[in-house]
């Protein structure tokens, strides 16, 4: 009953989100308020019916209610409650309807928030992401329906794998796709502000928010996944360049973008067009990304190909939900004027050249990872684009973004002129060489790219620090206002966010540049070096465990001094059943630097292999990407203090 | 032409192009495009110098340069192994491939009494094998896994390379045509 | 046979699903599958750690060809070891490591390397970002140059046109004329239509999509229904291993014996054991002289030892039993298979359609066979043929449950319903028996002394090809037969079912029970030579038979059709 009751809702709710995309145009002609007030309860009720659907499906694999094809193949009655429960989203057709969910409930929560907003802007809005919402359960509906029903439940599900047994894995892809559905609604705004005709302050105003939360989920989702390859995948990496991986990344970029450009369109009225063609891109990579790369197209046609109708449903909503809308930019786009002038040394600058970097390193991305499938197809030829290529081109488009970001914060908006900044960036620029020929000096086997690298992360440091210092004396000095109210105004969460960065760069450089690594065929009590540190092998011992038994190696790591710094575990599981074998990496986690064991093959005659990294400053990539979220974070709580007003339509 | 008219236009027709393109490849996404390309196609046979296995088992640790058994006439080389299922599945198929040409087998990794219950049990289309231990030989020839087949023509040089099991259809629309031309 | 092809069945769909997981895993969190990777161990390592650094520099930019965007260095795969090794070994050679990379571009392509080498193909690639930063440098420089006139000027005064305007001016003609106050009269209208409409909408869908005859089934609900069947599997399970070991057992003591090697087979088949069922097979084979039958059953056993590849052996003794009776069901579907994985699409599909020829419908094989057809002729590339089914065979069943009382009287006597019987489509037909077998199964139960009864059942089975339950039927029929004519009558059934050799015994022991006066007659006789036949000896069958020719008249149809008997006996 419970299933049924799920799948009615979801039809139901398809039903609704037709009716919420078709009302607005109803509603349009006879231009009755009434109609679009009701297009925007549909939202609410669209989200509701959607959330009792997906509530019932996680019900079926709580229970373990092989009566559901879904949980027949995905779930397993004596897996752990937690898994069970992520295991209704770890598939295609559970994760559709998570996507359909998270669409409905941006919209519910567009269509309860922001009051303010025009009643005919909001339900066309509303109607686009409807239109997106329509298309989206009716793909999982006629394709791949998760409520599918067995008429003769067996016995037990088939879902018992233990390598997707984790909990990276059942929090990286709703992280994730909280990012790609946010940028649904920037979609929905640039498309009905395309329509009505209503891209200005106040739309930018209305859409940023939502831009900003889909940029802290997508950013979230992206750190986690990193994060999750790097403690499980066991080879010490945290990014591999890998197309899924770019996928993600290809929107990021995109979404940092509009991050940035809506602020001007927001401050200054200008960059109109360019903020909504954004928009339509971001989301139209969030498509490509979930879709595409899923489907296997990146790595195979064939496996695409196992299912045409699935794979021809994804391109043609791909192709609907990109086409129309750029031909609706192309034939409306133009009339989109913005008034206003760009001044050469303004912050409005800054952020445009912001928004061009960034916009070149995706579109790199986007050759990087599409270029060996267009070849291929063209001309047949097979060829990798791996990490080398993206450090060559990827990188330096990057350094030359955290140069700019050093100078933009202390740009002003409209007319340029440099505000005492030039010695600030004389020191920053100083001390950023003195750095970096410290560290020269210090070993002196340093790349020129790893020079470059610390330096930029140096510069970027150091002229953030002197623009809060500056910014903070200046309002110091004006006792004509309350310190704290001022307080509040300044930029906490820009500078939080790219503090964040000279965070992770940090981390970045740290594992890059210094990171030392060692192999060694080990017997017990032998010791092997690890820069200046050393391990040794204390002990090789079983455990057994409920569904594996493991092989559990004792490491103890002491500095130079002998000074012990911690033990090590690293573990190779076998699971019988399964017929698997897993090698769970050991990390010691300290501010500095990781500690990073994986156990190999061996045994207790020959000794075993054991690999050892010293990853310095490797926990601080995650450190700052969290600092980028919570700054953006921070920026909407701001926002939300400040005394409210609205922006009166610009004039010059 | 305006730069706003250029910009969302050239978006679109990006796209438009790459989900045309991508559901062509969708749609006849033939078995070839599942294969690497092999950089050996059209040049010279590289040598297969393999410890034979077989009719001159008593000179099994003797090192025999097995392309140049049958030289001057078209052959196949096949790379396989007695505990791959496609393998086996294959075996028909070489068979038939052996009634026009020669045959040469690489046993990749393989041990030789199992070897021998194979070719027992599916039968033995091989001219000559060769016992390819370290896998040398498959690097050698750019094989990445096995089964992998190649025809060489007369002149010694590589027409086709087929990596998976040979089918029914890679037969007929593969290694047929070309063989037939390669008889006229 | 079916056996074979269950198994074949799981193995294919276990495959694809791990195919099809595989797949799913790559493409959502592609590196998982390569988890285990610990890549290089200390045995690879070169002594030089110059060289060593050479190396791991020359395997990170080496791509594992079997894995996804992954160095060779990282890598654990075969390929990957098999890679990591031959560059050390290059190295030891002296080769640079630009030689080392173009030695094995040559081999395996330029997919082998990380990095894009700069040539025509990728020309594009490594120009695409300077390309776009100079374009981009450009328009941004375009911007702040002194403007034109008619640059700077805004093009459209009236920035609240837009495509309402241009595309739909009705629409917005009306959306500017918002004047009048029809929303309470459109509201009330809205308010009653509108949860009808979307109530019928979502209901018709649902109906074509949704599934409301099915309850949901908590796993906690049928906990019950999984122990007492796991219980019941677990039964079986060991009943069938105690059977095996007896039969071992029995094979031990007396190693010779035919039956008891051939109970062995079947048992090992049921306890899935593919290797003790080949080696039983072949010694019944040996000690039977060649029984068409074990034959069969070997080259069956043959094939799903190879997983389901005809192999060598296989075919030769499909060949063997073809050639005495091509109407073999068991071997010709093998030769099917055969000519199938041979790629003789048309053969196979030959074979296939006289196999079926000689099955029911509703028989387990159908569908397999079915569904062989349709994929050799989408590989031959040609329509999938019309399949004739046996028709069934002539077994008199009473139809309705009134006539169950008739069922002890022998059962050759409803001429009618017979008639009525032919009338059904073969797959009424099927099903009719299903019903009539378990209505006979139920009834039986409370009398187990119905002679007839177990004999109608065993016919039953029969037509429905399931020879092992007739089997069963036939022995439960032994223990209740007691008449001489009821022996016969089993005898003859026994004979008729084709099934294990494990009956045969048990037409021994009835051919034994019967009084020796009986057992002049040639009705007897003839049955007995049969029997001998079965087993193999078929010079005691010729025998027989023989004096049944003697004492009946010489040209009857009768003696036509026995000298052709005896002759294909002693051929």
């Amino acid at each position: 009953m419970i299933t049924e009751i799920g799948h009615f809702s979801l039809i139901f709710a398809f039903v609704l989100s037709l009716c919420q995309s078709f009302a607005p145009i109803y509603a349009a002609r006879k231009s009755m308020d009434v109609i679009h007030r009701f297009s925007i309860r549909l939202a609410v009720l669209n989200a509701v019916f959607v959330l009792l659907s997906f509530s019932c499906l996680i019900w079926a694999f709580i229970v373990s209610d092989f009566s559901v094809a879904l949980v027949t193949e995905h779930s397993h009655s004596s897996k752990p409650m937690i898994y069970k429960i992520s295991g209704t989203w770890g598939n295609h057709e559970g994760s559709m309807l998570m996507w359909i969910v998270i669409l409905s409930v941006f919209g519910a929560g567009l269509a309860l928030t922001q009051k303010t907003m025009g009643l005919l802007q909001k339900s066309s809005t509303l109607g686009v992401q409807g239109i997106i919402s329509s298309a989206f359960i009716a793909f999982s509906l006629f394709t791949s329906n998760p409520f599918e029903r067995l008429a003769l439940p067996p016995l037990n599900g088939n879902g018992l794998n233990p390598v997707l047994q984790d909990i990276g894995l059942a929090l990286h892809p709703p992280t994730l796709y909280v990012g790609y559905v946010g940028l649904s609604l920037a979609f929905s705004f640039a498309v009905a502000g395309l329509i009505t005709n209503s891209v200005d302050r106040n739309w930018a105003r209305y859409m940023r928010v939502w831009v900003q939360i889909a940029w802290c989920a997508l950013t979230l989702g992206i750190g986690l996944g990193s994060w999750w390859a790097y403690y499980e995948l066991g080879w010490g990496g945290w990014w591999f360049w890998d197309p899924v991986e770019n996928a993600s990344l290809m929107p990021w970029l995109v979404a940092t973008a509009l991050l940035h450009s809506v602020i001007v369109v927001e401050q200054r009225d200008l960059l109109k067009s360019w903020t909504v063609l954004l928009a339509i891109t971001g989301f139209s990579l969030s498509l490509l990304g979930t879709f595409i790369v899923r489907s296997g197209l990146l790595t195979s046609v064939h496996s695409f190909a196992s299912d045409p109708t699935r794979g021809l449903f994804i391109l043609g909503i791909l192709v609907f939900s990109i086409g129309p809308p750029l031909l609706l930019f192309a034939i409306n786009g133009p009339k989109i004027k913005s008034i206003g002038y760009l001044h050469l040394l303004s912050r409005e600058t800054g952020l445009l050249i912001n928004n061009f970097l960034l916009i070149c390193a995706s579109i790199i991305v986007i050759i990087g990872t599409f270029y060996p499938i267009a070849l291929e197809i063209m001309t047949g030829m097979k060829i990798t684009v791996g990490p080398p290529y993206f450090e060559a081109t990827f990188n330096p488009i990057m350094a030359l973004l955290v140069i700019m970001m050093g100078i933009g914060p202390f740009l002003v908006w409209k007319r340029g002129i440099l505000p005492k900044s030039n010695k600030i960036w004389i020191f920053a620029g100083t001390s950023a060489v003195v750095i970096s020929a410290i560290s020269f000096w210090a070993s002196n086997e340093l790349s020129v790219s790893a020079l470059a690298g610390i330096a930029t992360a140096a510069w970027l440091g150091i002229s953030l620090l002197c623009d809060i210092f500056v910014k903070i004396q200046k309002l110091n000095r004006n006792r004509y206002t309350n310190f704290w109210q001022d307080a509040l105004h300044l930029q906490w969460g820009m500078w939080i966010a790219h503090f964040g960065i000279v965070i992770f760069l940090v981390g970045a450089l740290g594992e890059g540049i210094y990171r030392s690594e060692s192999v060694a065929r080990m017997h017990i009590g032998d010791e092997i070096s690890l820069g200046s540190d050393s391990a040794k092998l204390q002990a090789i011992s079983t455990r057994n465990d409920s569904n594996y038994e493991s092989l559990v190696a004792t490491l103890k790591l002491t500095t130079s001094d002998n000074i012990q710094i911690g033990f090590l575990f690293p573990e190779k599981r076998i699971y019988p059943v399964e017929r698997q074998t897993t090698t769970e990496a050991a990390i010691r986690r300290t501010v500095t630097a990781d500690y990073y064991a994986v156990l190999g093959d061996g045994n207790r005659k020959d000794g075993y292999t054991i690999r050892l990294y010293h990853k310095p400053f490797v926990s601080w990539i995650w450190l700052g990407v969290i600092m980028m979220a919570s700054g953006v974070a921070i920026s909407i709580i701001i926002q939300r203090l400040k005394p409210k007003q609205t922006h009166v339509a610009f004039t010059s | 032409m305006n730069i706003r008219y250029i910009l969302p236009v050239g978006i679109f027709f990006t796209i438009v192009v790459i989900s045309a393109v991508a559901m062509i490849s969708i749609l006849n996404g033939d078995q070839s495009r599942a294969q690497l390309p092999s950089p050996l196609i059209g040049k010279k046979a590289p040598e297969l110098v393999l410890s034979s296995y077989g009719s001159s088992q008593t000179s099994s640790d003797a090192a025999l340069e097995l392309t140049k058994q049958v030289e001057d006439e078209p052959f196949v080389v096949n790379f396989f192994a007695s505990w791959c299922a496609p393998c086996q599945k294959e075996i028909p198929f070489l068979e038939k491939l052996s009634q026009d040409v020669a045959v040469i087998g690489v046993a990749y990794k393989d041990k030789p009494d199992a070897l021998e219950i194979f070719l027992e049990r599916f039968g033995n289309p091989f001219r000559h094998i060769g016992l390819d231990n370290d896998g040398k030989a498959a690097i050698n020839w750019g094989v990445y896994g096995i089964p992998e087949t190649f025809l060489i023509s007369d002149e010694g040089i590589i027409i086709i390379r087929h990596a998976g099991e040979i089918t029914h259809d890679i037969y007929r629309t593969v290694f047929l045509p070309k063989i037939g031309d390669m008889m006229q | 046979m079916i056996g074979a092809f269950s198994i074949n069945k799981s193995l294919n769909t276990q495959l694809i699903t791990i195919v099809i997981g595989m797949v799913f895993v790559i493409n959502l969190y592609s590196p998982i599958i390569f988890k285990n990777a610990f890549a290089i161990t200390a045995e690879e390592m070169l002594e030089d750690p110059i060289l060593e650094k050479r190396a791991r520099n020359i395997s990170a930019g080496l791509r594992c060809l079997v894995c996804q965007n992954q160095s060779i260095d990282d890598s654990d795969a075969d390929l990957a070891i098999d890679l990591r090794k031959q560059v050390r070994d290059y190295l030891k050679q002296d080769m640079s490591d630009e030689a080392i990379f173009l030695a094995l571009k040559n081999k395996y392509g330029e997919f082998v390397l990380l990095s894009p080498p700069i040539q025509p193909a990728t020309y594009l690639l490594w120009i695409a970002p300077l390309f776009i930063l100079g374009v981009g440098i450009l328009l941004i420089a375009n911007l702040f140059l002194p403007p034109k006139e008619n640059n700077r000027k805004p093009q459209f005064q009236n920035n609240k046109s837009s495509i309402i305007k241009t595309v739909f001016p009705s629409i917005k003609k009306r959306l500017e004329s918002k004047t009048g106050d029809p929303d309470t009269d459109i509201s009330a209208k809205i308010k009653f239509t509108f949860p009808i409409v979307v109530l019928i909408l979502s209901v018709t869908i649902y109906l074509g999509l949704g599934r409301p005859d099915l309850d949901d089934q908590p796993l906690a609900e049928r906990n019950e229904i999984q122990a007492t069947t796991k219980k019941e599997l677990k039964k079986r399970q060991n009943a069938a291993l105690s059977a095996f070991n007896q039969a071992k057992i029995n094979v031990e003591k007396n190693p010779e014996n035919l039956s008891a090697q051939f109970m062995l087979a079947a048992t090992a088949s049921q306890i899935g054991s593919i290797e003790d069922e080949v080696n039983a097979l072949e010694k019944s084979l040996s000690l039977s002289g060649g029984d068409a039958r074990i034959k069969s059953q070997l080259a069956e056993a043959l094939t799903r030892q190879a997983g389901g590849q005809v192999t060598k052996a296989a075919s030769s003794l499909i060949s063997q039993v073809l050639q005495r009776n091509p109407e073999n069901i068991r071997a010709l579907y093998l030769r099917g298979l055969e000519l199938f994985q041979k790629g003789d699409m048309g053969d196979a599909i030959i074979a296939w359609k006289s196999t079926a020829g000689l099955i029911l419908p509703g028989s387990p094989l159908a569908d397999t066979l079915k569904s062989d057809i349709a994929k050799a002729a989408k590989s031959n590339g040609v329509d999938i043929p019309k399949i004739e089914f046996a028709r069934l065979p002539e077994v008199n069943i009473p139809n309705s449950a009134s006539n169950n009382a008739l069922i002890d009287v022998n059962p050759t006597l409803f001429e009618e319903q017979r008639s009525q019987f032919s009338n059904l489509s073969k797959i009424e037909q099927a099903q009719f028996i299903q019903k009539m077998i378990e209505r006979l199964s139920k009834r039986l139960e409370q009398q187990p002394e119905n002679f007839y009864g177990w004999l109608q059942l065993a016919n039953a089975h029969i037509s429905m090809e399931d020879f092992t339950s007739a089997g069963n039927a036939l022995i439960s029929a032994a223990k209740a037969a007691n008449s001489d004519q009821q022996r016969i009558a089993l005898i003859e059934a026994a004979l008729l079912s084709q099934t294990s050799l494990s009956l045969n015994l048990l037409v021994k022991n009835q051919l034994a029970l019967l009084p020796a006066s009986l057992k002049q007659s040639n009705s007897v006789k003839f049955l007995e030579g049969e029997y001998w036949r079965q087993i193999g000896d078929n010079k005691t069958a010729a025998r027989l038979w023989s004096e049944i020719l003697n004492q009946i008249p010489a040209h009857s149809q009768q003696a036509k059709t026995l000298e052709q008997l005896i002759a294909e006996l002693i051929s």
